[in-house]
């Protein structure tokens, strides 16, 4: 099954800047003695669509704009909007796993610390 | 034949080839020579990963595609252990034509009402170190299991799945079907895979590791996509998932919107009931947890700005010019389906389907904002399983 809607929305952006910090990542592993055979070239396939994808994007915002349908500093809004969507989204889902986890440490200390006084008593 | 199984179970079981034995589910059998041994050395050659194979075929109803999946797992560049075919309460020639092809043949007592209840009916008896689901309408490419085994030399991968690209492309949703798998395999999946997070090991073409599936409980029947809740299931224990582009399977997709609804339906329901039983356990789990997000955001707003927000916007301002942003990222689209259709040889095919894939998308959004809508706002949970086509 594919879910959401694929090239539409903050999910088209996401797996664009996951492929291009891909050969990023993998230089870094590689540095370390780290990097897996094929990720190498992987990463470098992934992120040349990813490149690939931003240039057919913007050669549609000049045509766009060319054509006097579009012009660039809506265009511009759009993408702010929707990175910044993107970015919230991506910081709320680590600020709740942070929390929840945090609550669940709390959580763990407290049942730790209960039967221990009660045994005190 | 028939043969009284375990548990009252009444089972038919043929086979064609040289596990050819009656026997019962769950009875004692002869394991295969390689063994179900965990000590195993790594580096196995990919027939010898093949031979501790089993693969379990799931059908109801299907006698016209099941004699093509059996045989193209026959004619396999690496021969498997074992080939199970559940015929689940089939009214049609299902079973004798799966005997004929060269499988066993195995007949639940009653029909388990699932593909997932079907698999696991199977499971039960499958004692290879691998075992292996493809769907009833789905043939692989010769060398589909010879690329897709190699994965588990890695003692912590739970499971494998491969490339899936349609089988016929001619109808409007299988048009919009092959461009959406053809875009999702080519682009996200392997991004998935790099971050070691593939968002899904495909029911209709994975393989997984025998020990970690049983000890895991199976395919679960709690939500209508057991292969989303499986993989999920797999990354909650520290396992991994691989995605393996190389491996190629041929489903049949839905041809009409009768199908394709049912399908959506089914997917779409069971994404988020596997939102809502694994959100916990998910939040844990780096990248997945992104994705996911991401992914139900789209699905709930995304899917909003296209079928309401846009449309209004265009009526209200009395701008048609609007409806373009429907199409807007056609050529980022064509992009990664193009590299597919290229190394998969379907240029033709891919650029004619391309309309088709934005009458898909509108479509999946109706059935997502529905879904999400029945399941989380007014609780109405979808969980009626239609088997077959």
């Amino acid at each position: 099954m594919n879910a959401g809607l694929p090239g539409t929305g903050i999910g088209g952006l996401f797996y664009l800047f996951s492929a291009l910090f891909m050969p990023v990542r993998e230089l870094w592993r590689a540095s370390r003695g780290r990097g897996r055979a094929g990720d190498l070239r992987l990463a470098f396939r992934q992120s040349g669509m990813a490149v690939a994808i931003l240039f057919v994007a913007w050669l549609t915002s000049r045509a766009l704009t060319l054509a006097h349908i579009g012009n660039t500093a809506k265009e511009t809004n759009v993408l702010a909007i929707t990175f910044a969507t993107l970015v919230a989204v991506v910081v709320g889902v680590e600020v709740l796993s942070l929390s929840l986890r945090v609550a669940g440490r709390i959580a763990q200390q407290l049942s730790g610390q209960a039967p221990a006084s009660g045994g005190n008593r | 034949m028939e043969a009284s199984g375990k548990a009252g179970c009444s089972v038919a079981l043929t086979s064609c080839d040289s596990q050819s034995s009656t026997h019962e589910i769950g009875a004692e059998r002869p394991r295969p020579t390689s063994g179900v041994d965990n000590t195993v050395p790594q580096h196995l050659v990919p027939a010898d990963l093949a031979a501790r194979l089993t693969i379990i075929i799931p059908a109801y109803n299907e006698s016209a595609s099941i004699g093509d999946t059996v045989r193209s797992i026959k004619a396999q560049t690496v021969a498997v252990h074992r080939v199970i075919v559940i015929d689940d309460g089939s009214t049609d020639d299902t079973g004798p034509l799966a005997i004929a092809a060269g499988a066993e043949v195995v007949r639940p007592p009653r029909g388990t009402g699932s593909k997932a209840g079907a698999q696991n009916f199977a499971l039960e008896d499958v004692d290879s170190e691998y075992v292996m689901a493809i769907d009833a309408d789905t043939t692989l490419a010769p060398d589909a299991i010879e690329k897709l085994l190699p994965a588990f030399e890695d003692q912590d991968v739970a499971a494998a799945c491969g490339f899936v690209i349609p089988r016929h492309v001619s109808s409007i949703w299988e048009r919009g079907r092959f461009i959406e798998y053809m875009m999702a395999f080519t682009f996200y999946k392997p991004i998935q895979d790099y971050y070691t997070k593939p968002l899904i090991s495909s029911g209709c073409f994975s393989a997984y590791r025998t020990q970690l599936l049983k000890q895991t409980g199976g395919w679960s029947t709690r939500t209508l996509a057991e292969d989303v809740d499986l993989t999920w299931r797999f990354y909650q224990v520290g396992k991994k998932v691989r995605f393996v582009p190389e491996a190629v399977c041929y489903p049949i997709e839905p041809h009409d919107f009768n199908f394709m609804s049912k399908q959506l339906k089914r997917w779409s329901h069971g994404f988020v009931q596997n939102i809502k039983l694994h959100w916990r356990g998910v939040l844990d789990i780096p990248y997945l947890r992104t994705a996911v997000a991401v992914a139900l955001w789209d699905a709930t707003f995304a899917s909003f700005a296209y079928l309401i927000l846009l449309p209004v916007l265009a009526v209200v301002f009395a701008a048609p010019i609007l409806l373009l942003a429907y199409v807007l990222d056609l050529p980022a689209v064509i992009v990664p389906v193009m590299v597919a259709a290229w190394e998969h040889k379907r240029v033709k095919t891919a650029l004619l389907s391309l309309p088709a894939f934005f009458v898909l998308r509108i479509v999946n959004g109706m059935f997502l904002l529905s879904a999400l809508w029945k399941e989380l706002v007014v609780r109405q949970p979808f969980l009626i399983y239609e088997k077959g086509h």
